[in-house]
């Protein structure tokens, strides 16, 4: 009951005119950069950070609008899946399997509307799960102390390490750069100044915006200027087809297992909406067995497990960023930093201290995820014609924008040169095989790092004992060292077998 | 043809960087302090972590392939020398004519022809000026050249 009384407030913050508008903006760009090849949500986000935070709309508005682009995102991946066989991002690798072989038997109309409600039944499913566990979770949360944050925080790297990139050593390095990039700047505790190397601009801190577009939207476009012409893309036409909505009904116990575990992994640091549509495919494969000779060539079953589950995590990766100010994934890094921009620090007291943040953000999903599905129903023709859009004309206007977006904020030419500095940065670690959310985890999460380790060796007096005082402290270290050690362990059992990885991949 | 030289170089790049920050942290002048740890520690710790992890990777390198063939690489070059252009440009020259004029190349790197790009490139810097500037009341630069 009391959480429906809050969700109702929610709903109040949600629906005025101008949350809603946003909404709509945030799910039509979501759906468009999730589409086209290349930019995924990673990059949507970060252009638009900037330019949400210069506007000057309040701290729930800019959020509702970004997270609905990071959705959104989960959404569109699957168009350019089943009609060009090409991922829109990373999470909808698993959705070419089966949706492109059902486009090319002419079935692409009911393969985008399959994908559109399993997209939207479990997104759905999981914000249920989210309404309910968060603030459980955020309760739980409360009672947490220093040293347990510290715990729970290497254990997110951990997982991270094992599970995100090429070689669980790089994604580490990763990781560290963040952390070391976070160092820079006045220390709060004590007024020193570090690693500024004397330069004005770098007094506050490197700018965590400035950062962000660097890394990842200036990179891709110099990636993308890479990979031009690149090989020809032949698009399924998109037949006009009835859609019954009645098939999906067929698919329902499916679609609750794909959701229930999607959400779940989605909670999980580290783990998102890539691993969880991997699982997914993986568990329904293994349930059809006997069945399951069409997996791969266009089972419907192996276009909506996959797809029910990306869009779950993608609301389960929120909750550990939402309820333990942790994120968990490169794209909910930004988010968690864009809150942190607006003098909002999401964690257990969200909940209680700005209801209008966290409540308002849980409704705008919930008409965010309705929205999308209106959206891409009758809207699916036109974002397949945006798909043809060539590079040309997109990344002269991502480029545009990300000057935009630093200059209006800073208006220096300093931050330009450095944006710039950075993208060639990332340009180069994409290039030998980094990936660079655990970058942006690392700046995130570099100074609540370090203020945790001192606040709890305060309050041991030095004794570093105190990082393994308390039982939930022990739980997150025992965890991080077992998920450490696992690609050991498996190793071990499964030997020379290689799991196919779909991982290696940006963009969660 | 991949080279491991890449990964190497790295590595030790990430070693001096790594060294250089524990020296610096451990250098800093701390006037005072109410808790055990202080600003160097953590830093030291995350330096030391760095140094392991830029050796290992000297050490036990993976081959990276760079580029497949001759125009990505001056693509990608061209590329970088144009973002720099727009940067030094953008005051100086202001938001519409850096935009027109950088948009322009760009687009020719991606194979559009002159005269497309051209008017695509004023088309962008025109419509992203007065929506951007003047209608969503963002900080744009006008131009040093012409206003003084």
């Amino acid at each position: 009951m009391d959480i429906l009384a809050l969700l109702a407030q929610g709903f109040a913050v949600a629906l005025s005119p101008l949350n809603i508008g946003l909404l709509l903006l945030g799910c039509f760009f979501g759906t468009l950069v999730g589409s086209l090849p290349g930019i995924g949500p990673i990059n949507g986000v970060a252009i638009l950070l900037p330019l949400a935070y210069s506007i000057g709309l309040p701290p729930e508005s800019a959020i509702i609008l970004l997270a609905g682009v990071y959705y959104g995102a989960e959404y569109g991946g699957r168009i350019s899946s089943i009609l060009l066989n090409v991922p829109g991002d990373a999470s909808a690798v698993m959705t070419t399997l089966d949706g492109h072989p059902m486009a090319k038997r002419g079935e692409a109309s009911r393969a985008l509307a399959l994908s559109a409600l399993a997209s939207f039944i479990g997104g759905t499913a999981a914000l249920i799960m989210m309404t309910v566990f968060a603030p459980l979770l955020g309760r739980v949360a409360v009672g947490f102390g220093p040293q347990d944050y510290v715990a729970l925080m290497v254990f997110a790297f951990a997982c991270l390490a094992t599970l995100v990139g090429s070689r669980p050593l790089k994604t580490l390095i990763g990781v560290l750069i963040g952390l070391m990039l976070a160092m820079i700047g006045i220390d709060s505790a004590t007024g020193v100044m570090r690693f500024t190397f004397g330069i004005p601009n770098l007094f506050d801190g490197v700018e965590f915006l400035v950062v962000v577009i660097g890394l990842f939207a200036v990179s891709e476009a110099l990636l993308m200027l890479e990979a031009w012409p690149g090989r020809k893309l032949s698009e399924t036409p998109v037949a006009k087809g009835a859609v019954r909505l009645a098939e999906i009904f067929r698919y329902r116990w499916l679609l609750l297992r794909a959701s229930v575990l999607g959400f779940f992994i989605g909670v999980l640091p580290g783990t998102g909406a890539s691993i969880a549509s991997a699982v997914a495919y993986g568990v329904e494969k293994r349930l059809a067995q006997g069945d399951d000779a069409q997996f791969g060539k266009g089972d419907p079953r192996g276009l909506v497990a996959p797809e029910g589950a990306n869009n779950a995590a993608a609301a389960g990766a929120m909750v550990p960023m939402l309820t333990l100010g942790i994120p968990g994934s490169g794209t909910t890094a930004i988010l968690l930093g864009a809150l942190l921009l607006f003098n909002v620090t999401p964690g257990p007291l969200m909940f209680e201290q700005r209801p209008e943040i966290a409540w308002g953000l849980i409704a705008s999903m919930y008409l965010g995820n309705v929205a999308l599905l209106v959206l891409n129903l009758p809207l699916v023709g036109l974002f397949a014609r945006l798909l043809s859009v060539p590079p040309a004309y997109l990344v002269p206007l991502m480029v545009v924008l990300t000057f935009i977006g630093v200059f209006s904020l800073f208006g220096a030419t300093f931050d330009l040169f450095l944006m710039i500095l950075l993208g060639f940065f990332g340009y180069l670690l994409r290039k030998m095989g980094f990936s660079l959310a655990p970058v942006i985890l690392g700046l995130v999460l570099g100074a609540l790092l370090e203020t945790n380790l001192r606040r709890a060796l305060s309050i041991s007096d030095g004794d570093w004992s105190i990082l393994v005082s308390t039982p939930t402290g022990i739980v997150f270290w025992i965890a991080a060292a077992l998920v450490a050690l696992s690609p050991l362990l498996m190793k071990r059992f499964a030997t020379g077998r290689r799991a196919a990885s779909p991982l290696t991949k940006e963009d969660e | 043809m991949g080279s491991t030289w890449w990964d190497r170089a790295l590595g030790a790049v990430l070693l001096t960087v790594a060294l250089s920050f524990i020296v610096a942290a451990v250098r800093l002048q701390v006037p005072f302090q109410y808790e055990p740890l202080g600003p160097k520690a953590f830093p030291v710790i995350l330096g030391a972590l760095l140094a392991i992890c830029g050796a290992v990777l000297a050490f036990r390198p993976d081959s990276i392939a760079w580029f497949d063939n001759r125009a990505a690489a001056g693509r990608v070059l061209a590329g970088a020398l144009l973002l720099c252009v727009y940067a030094a440009l953008f005051e100086l020259l202001g938001f519409i004519l850096s935009t027109a004029l950088v948009v322009a190349a760009m687009s020719r790197l991606f194979g559009l022809s002159v005269l497309p790009a051209a008017l695509y490139g004023v088309l962008l810097a025109v419509v992203a000026y007065f929506g951007a500037g003047e209608g969503m009341g963002l900080n744009l630069p006008a131009g040093e050249l012409f206003v003084g």
